[in-house]
């Protein structure tokens, strides 16, 4: 029943070519996304447990963020940023510099991407940070360091060590959700599978190819993942039994 | 010139009232023995030098500055103040080593190799120097409160505050980790510890102060104190901790 089927339109040049190019820009956007909704979220959540009352302020714009972000789909932000800001002058002139290399669609994307996966990144590592005993805090404190630096050495490796179960899933979706780039014209893999469909008619070899490729990265990016959770959480784990865990990091 | 002299010092969560002006100095090389029940205020109070919490009113002078002024440089003033926790608090992602490294490194911008000599003199005066390169989670409790008493060590402290240390620890751990402060009341250290040890407060103190209801009740030496104690309050604490 599968003699219709002509394996050669992905397997060999030019479709293979095609899909190669398209897996790699997917796989620019998701490298991309993923470094920068690491940094953009981290802050977040710096942001959103800090206690300072001059702070107040920024940690209403925070959440704000954080409640707006997580509850527009995908597409719309995507539609948002790629035709809504890209149409400004303003933005393609600060661009520019950038398009040599990236054209302005994968930027929309890789901007909507991460602004989205961000979000998310940051909820999850702000319950890390959350999960982290009071008393390290304290402990730092007390020994003379200033908040961030008691941050950076001491409350941040262990949050990470704890959210990063949660963050890696958010890598996983950030991976997958750059599928949906294609719908503003970035020319990713699934992309490239389209245009080999209707070059070739054949829609069932492109679009299994496109699935394939996925699978693939995904499952290859789960087990690194696996790998540095494993790593992070041996040493960490075992010593949440020396404080009882602190219910948030106040005052 | 005290040390450390607290001025009607009062500390209110909401309408509970948890210091209820404390007047008391300690002074250089003092060993001082907060007894009382949980809830008087003794841990408050012990927190309050450092600033781990705010004051509600009255004023604290240590080495004579606030902790609770906006002048102070508050981390310069914490360098000089070492403070051991009831539950440790080491920190789980570094080695012992590390652990008393950090604040020597990052706040008195000590090099690694120095930092790292004086970490290895320190586990040797606690008696553990072969565990500097363990994480904290492979120790037990009684060698963890110590390295936690050499990483507060490390800055050099003009004062040690003790915040239960004991309380957390396995009958037989408590003992080694007694010596270790008994070393370090007679090599002259000022200390401020919070305790239910009565044989450390009898050996060890110069001066047993008592709190109940966030007060200083009495404040006397402890040959004194344990003998007669002059208030009706301490004389019955005294009587409900001293089973059979």
């Amino acid at each position: 029943m599968f003699n219709d089927l002509s394996w050669s339109v992905v397997l060999d040049d030019p479709g293979r070519s095609f899909l190669l190019h398209g897996a790699w820009v997917s796989l620019q956007l998701a490298v991309l996304a993923i470094i920068g909704s690491t940094v953009v979220g981290t802050l977040v959540a710096l942001g959103r447990v800090s206690t300072a009352p001059a702070l107040a302020p920024l940690r209403w714009l925070l959440s704000a963020y954080v409640e707006f972000f997580r509850n527009v789909p995908l597409l719309v932000q995507l539609v948002f940023w790629s035709f809504g800001m890209f149409s400004l002058d303003l933005v393609r002139a600060v661009a520019a510099p950038l398009n040599p290399v990236y054209s302005n669609q994968f930027l929309a994307g890789l901007l909507g991407l991460t602004i989205y996966t961000s979000a998310y990144v940051a909820e999850a590592l702000r319950s890390g940070i959350q999960s982290v005993p009071r008393g390290q805090l304290e402990a730092a404190r007390a020994g003379g360091l200033g908040y961030w630096t008691a941050m950076r050495a001491v409350v941040l490796p262990q949050a990470f060590a704890l959210a990063f179960p949660a963050i890696g899933n958010q890598y996983i979706s950030a991976t997958k959700n750059t599928s949906v780039v294609m719908a503003i014209g970035v020319t990713d893999l699934v992309f490239q599978a389209q245009q080999i469909e209707s070059a070739t008619f054949a829609a069932f070899e492109a679009y299994t190819a496109a699935l394939v490729i996925f699978i693939v990265i995904c499952l290859a990016e789960s087990a690194l993942l696996a790998l540095i959770v494993r790593g992070m959480l041996t040493r960490i784990r075992p010593g949440a039994r020396t404080a009882a865990p602190a219910p948030a990091l106040e005052s | 010139m005290p040390i450390i002299e607290f001025t009607g010092v009062q500390k209110s969560y909401g309408d509970l009232e948890v210091l209820n002006g404390i007047d008391l100095s300690v002074a250089e090389g003092e060993v001082v023995v907060l007894l009382g029940p949980s809830g008087s205020g003794k841990s408050t109070l012990l927190r309050c030098v450092n600033a781990l919490e705010d004051v509600s009113g009255g004023t604290i002078v240590v080495n004579g500055r606030d902790p609770h002024s906006k002048a102070t440089n508050l981390n310069e003033l914490r360098s000089g103040v070492g403070f051991v926790f009831q539950h440790f608090n080491l920190y789980p992602h570094m080695t012992v080593a590390q652990n008393i490294m950090l604040a020597p490194v990052r706040v008195k911008k000590v090099s690694k190799d120095a930092a790292r000599r004086r970490a290895m003199e320190l586990l040797e005066r606690v008696g553990i120097p072969e565990k500097a390169d363990s994480l904290p989670t492979q120790l037990s409790g009684g060698q963890q409160q110590r390295v936690a008493i050499a990483r507060a060590l490390a800055m050099d402290p003009a004062i040690m505050l003790f915040d239960e240390p004991t309380s957390a620890l396995d009958p037989e751990m408590i003992q080694e980790v007694l010596e270790v402060m008994v070393d370090l009341a007679g090599s002259g250290m000022t200390m401020v510890v919070v305790t239910h040890e009565m044989g450390f407060a009898r050996k060890v103190a110069d001066r047993v102060v008592f709190m109940d209801g966030g007060r200083v009740v009495e404040s006397a030496a402890p040959d004194e104190f344990f003998a007669s104690p002059s208030t009706e309050r301490a004389q019955e604490f005294l009587r409900r901790v001293s089973h059979i």
